[in-house]
């Protein structure tokens, strides 16, 4: 029959075509960074959003309290250079700053991880966004109980 | 046929046999895939995802089924979620030349001469005919597989793959004539 003949003259006009020259690398990277993230258990995907979400959290109160404290006084500035003087505030900014130092250290093994298995964009984000809502919740309930505390 | 080396080797997690079966299956994964894709680049998307499917899932493949069949069921499954997401209408097998009036085989003239297509006419034909019609006759006539083979990478009946491969035959006959490509030239 000539029209399955032209049927089967059509599939074999079709050309074979092959993907861009870099497709194997491309699987290969692929390929890897899956067996990478597979690689790492799960209490340690736990541990890293526990770290990001706290440092986040830290640094949020971190800032809230410094920008608290310089309001508070306005002489800080020229207190600080004053030598000799640290007040128990200031000696709570350097613990503050101590403990700071320690989550940055968590947050830099955070960036590590985040070199070695790839950047999960959407994980951060989420992980941004809950840690931004605890920091709000934070400073909104320390908030509240400095002016209860002001007004008693 | 795949060599059984090459997969055991993948099993061992050996890079230099995940690449000797991409180059082995690259080229007619990618130009299957091209003919369901609307541009190169999500062919090749949609090929790299049916290889690192392949790769993870090849502990689960059972070697008494052809090697070729189940690549192609892969690959199958990850065109129609492309399809579903980019251009669901197109999975419908309706035509818009409805009804379809199906061409007496005996009224093609048997000393009529087959006719030679260029690439790009093959491809533009192949292209007006719905996707699952489109696969069908791919994997009949240019992978060579039989009704059991296509029905086990389309996951349907064995009937329901002799239809489709009968309605896309008819159609894309009836597709070749108006541009005067059809089975009656003399």
């Amino acid at each position: 029959m000539s029209g399955d003949r032209d049927i089967i003259t059509l599939m074999k006009a079709l050309p074979e075509r092959a993907p861009s020259p870099d497709f194997n690398a491309k699987v290969l990277r692929r390929l890897g960074l899956a067996a990478r993230r597979s690689a790492f258990p799960g209490w340690i995907m736990l541990a890293e959003e526990i770290s990001v979400s706290a440092s986040a959290c830290w640094l949020a109160l971190a800032v809230y309290w410094v920008a608290k404290l310089a309001a508070s006084r306005p002489g800080l500035m020229a207190e600080l250079a004053a030598p000799g003087v640290l007040s128990a505030r200031l000696k709570l900014l350097a613990v503050d700053t101590l403990a700071f130092a320690g989550h940055a250290a968590g947050l830099a093994g955070t960036a590590l991880k985040l070199c070695l298995c790839g950047f999960d964009a959407a994980g951060c984000a989420a992980r941004l966004i809950v840690a931004a809502l605890v920091a709000a919740a934070a400073i909104a309930a320390l908030s509240k109980q400095h002016h209860k505390g002001a007004s008693v | 046929m795949m060599d059984e080396r090459v997969l055991d080797n993948c099993l061992r997690g050996d890079e230099a046999a995940y690449e000797e079966l991409l180059n082995i299956h690259k080229n007619r994964i990618f130009s299957f895939i091209l003919r369901f894709a609307a541009a190169p680049e999500d062919a090749e998307d949609i090929a790299q995802t049916v290889f690192l499917k392949v790769f993870a899932n090849l502990a689960s493949y059972d070697r008494r089924r052809p090697f070729m069949t189940w690549l192609f069921a892969i690959a199958h499954n990850c065109c129609m979620d492309h399809l579903r997401k980019k251009r669901p209408e197109q999975l419908s097998l309706d035509d818009e030349e409805r009804p379809l009036e199906i061409e007496d085989p005996s009224s093609s003239t048997e000393a009529a001469a087959a006719r030679n297509f260029e690439h790009e006419e093959a491809e533009a034909l192949l292209a007006r005919l719905p996707p699952l019609y489109r696969e069908a006759l791919l994997l009949q006539y240019r992978e060579g597989m039989g009704c059991s083979e296509i029905a086990a990478v389309l996951g349907v009946p064995e009937g329901t793959v002799k239809a489709r491969l009968f309605r896309a035959r008819a159609l894309l006959m009836k597709k070749m004539q108006p541009a005067g490509t059809g089975g009656r030239i003399t």
